[in-house]
């Protein structure tokens, strides 16, 4: 097969793997007290990762005998991975480190492809091979970690990877028939895949050794107007961040009248929409224990996050009389804005930083445009190849933060929120103006 | 042509916006009269100068109505507390109970401020090892999310 020559293409997919999973490790670092307010210091840790994704799309085999579709399977893993950082770390007026870290990310990623079509491997109907690579890139992120002892900190971390491309090569031999009937005695399958990753974690840590004390400090006199602190009351804020989802997507494409597609295609891969958010919220506060917190928090975003995936199906037309042609389809989602309405319960460290679960309703557009291309004529004249869908789902979202008293009235807080919001059906049904030479009875 | 073909698309997915990183900050209103933060100790000694007033108005009431009351009824003069008052004053303590609650429940902050209890100044605390210097070791969990452009 000759990639140059479009003629020679079975089909072209593109899509993102979002694979999700926990990750857990271990960490050691050392800190540098270098001002009154600032901390430096190095950090690195390792961690085994359960994160892993399968995609299965179908490429077209143009010219076979009966029309097939050639079912190809994607899966990546990642395995593990570990991080060499700098921290650099301001310290709130109650002792909590606000920090920033970046520096070297690695990992082991793994790469499972096979694929699937009647008598047209050597080996058999399917052919396949697993990749492995250990891949060096770079990290970013930012985390507060607050003292619970003299010993002991806890600390909550979000960090994002890029580990660079992965690209893999599976060359798999035709059957004696395929290789006749196509000119070339090999197939060659290309996968190229970007990896990424946004790592959200907590962690415990102890420290063994201190090098000099902290130099006591007199007691904060009682401040009327340090509200923030109180944890009781009611308030107000903005937040910025940024979300990404991790939505699987089943899209089978059904010709009718069936008699005349005997075969059709069904895509199973995952939209991976990334984007950023900006908001509001407001909220309050009852100190019920001297140690506990609860409240309720309501919010609003406007949520700039969206992802598309190019699927080419493949339209199996009469067997021995039409060749196969692609269908290409374009599936995007967005998200337009979300919107939550949540109780928290938080418990107060020793030095006044709320650490606090949260949970509740949630809500949000989801809008999905459908786009079916194909060489022409085979739609309808006058047919809009695209059709867009919009749903305002309500569902429901759990996730945990840390709010850290700065100043007299203010407060800054670092939340993970996971939503799920269930799920979406659409049905796009577009006329098709077919050559008569496609019509088995013309 | 085909009349009556058609394809038709169909697409189930799960949603979940997100799994989103968030950075606030918050403004907190004043709550009820100014709630003060204070520590347990700062709460316990704060707790112990309204009342040591409180308790220090109350004497005063009580030993200036005996006063006044001893020198009504022609007696000697009174030069101790009102605890020590004899049983013929019975009637005029129990007034001076009463009008020591109401000074006590008309008593605030500023009237303890006027007249503290004097307390020992609060220590410094004992020099801590500092956590944000030397090595330390740990354990982490959470979640990863990729996006992996395929």
């Amino acid at each position: 097969m000759d990639p140059t020559n479009p003629n020679t293409l079975f089909g072209i997919a593109d899509f993102k793997h979002a694979a999700a999973g926990s990750i857990f490790g271990i960490q050691a670092g050392w800190n540098w007290h270098v001002a009154p307010a600032w901390v430096a210091g190095v950090e690195a840790d390792v961690q085994k990762s359960w994160q892993s994704e399968s995609a299965c799309t179908y490429a077209c085999l143009p010219t076979s005998t009966p029309p097939a579709l050639l079912s190809i399977t994607d899966q990546q893993s990642l395995e593990w991975l570990g991080t060499a950082r700098l921290r650099l770390g301001w310290l709130s007026p109650g002792g909590s480190l606000l920090y920033a870290t970046g520096g070297l990310a690695f990992g082991r990623v793994d790469q499972n492809l096979s694929m699937t079509g009647l008598a047209f491997f050597a080996a058999g109907p399917t052919a396949g091979a697993s990749f492995g690579a250990t891949m060096l890139g770079w990290t970013a992120g930012a985390g507060v970690e607050t003292p619970i002892s003299d010993k002991w900190s806890v600390k909550a971390e979000y960090l994002y990877v890029d580990l660079g491309t992965m690209s893999d090569t599976l060359i798999s031999g035709l059957s004696p028939g395929a290789a006749l009937f196509y000119g070339f005695p090999t197939v060659t399958t290309t996968s190229s895949s970007r990896v990424h990753d946004n790592i959200v974690r907590a962690g415990l840590n102890y420290h063994l050794d201190t090098v000099g004390t902290m130099k006591p400090t007199p007691p904060a006199e009682p401040n009327a107007t340090s509200t923030a602190s109180n944890w009781t009351g009611f308030y107000g804020g903005i937040d910025a961040g940024g979300a990404l989802a991790h939505n699987p997507t089943f899209n089978p494409q059904i010709f009718g009248p069936v008699a005349n597609f005997p075969v059709a295609g069904i895509d199973s891969y995952t939209h991976a929409p990334i984007g950023g958010l900006i908001g509001g919220q407001v909220g309050w506060n009852w100190r019920a224990q001297p140690n506990w917190v609860v409240g309720a928090e309501a919010d609003l975003q406007w949520l700039h996050q969206s992802d598309a995936a190019c699927i080419s199906e493949c339209l199996p037309l009469l067997a021995a009389t039409i060749p196969g042609i692609l269908l290409g389809l374009t599936d995007s989602e967005s998200l337009k804005w979300l919107g939550t309405a949540r109780l928290r319960a938080g418990w107060i460290a020793p030095n006044n930083t709320l650490w606090y679960a949260t949970g509740g309703a949630a809500w949000s557009r989801v809008q999905d445009t459908l786009t079916v291309l194909a060489a022409p004529p085979f739609f309808g004249p006058g047919v809009s190849p695209t059709t867009t869908f919009n749903h305002d789902k309500v569902g429901w979202t759990i996730g945990g933060g840390v709010e850290v008293p700065m100043w007299e009235r203010w407060s800054a807080k670092l939340e993970y929120l996971y939503v799920d919001l269930g799920s979406v059906s659409d049905t796009a049904v577009t006329p098709l103006d077919t050559p008569p030479s496609f019509h088995p009875h013309s | 042509m085909l009349v009556g073909d058609w394809v038709e698309v169909r697409r189930l997915k799960q949603i979940s916006t997100g799994e989103g990183a968030f950075m606030s900050i918050i403004y907190h209103s004043s709550p009820h009269g100014g709630r003060k933060t204070l520590s347990q100790s700062d709460g316990d000694r704060n707790t112990a100068n309204v009342l040591g007033s409180i308790d220090h108005a109350y004497d005063q009431v009580v030993y200036g109505l005996l006063r006044a009351g001893d020198r009504h009824d022609g007696g000697d003069p009174i030069s101790s507390p009102p605890e020590r008052v004899s049983g013929r004053s019975t009637m005029r303590p129990l007034f001076a109970v009463s009008l020591g609650l109401l000074a006590m429940a008309s008593c605030d902050v500023a009237m303890a401020a006027k007249r503290p209890v004097k307390l020992a100044p609060k220590p410094l605390p004992a020099a801590a090892a500092d956590p944000w210097n030397g090595f330390y070791v740990g354990v982490n969990g959470g979640g990863s999310l990729s996006q992996n452009h395929t």
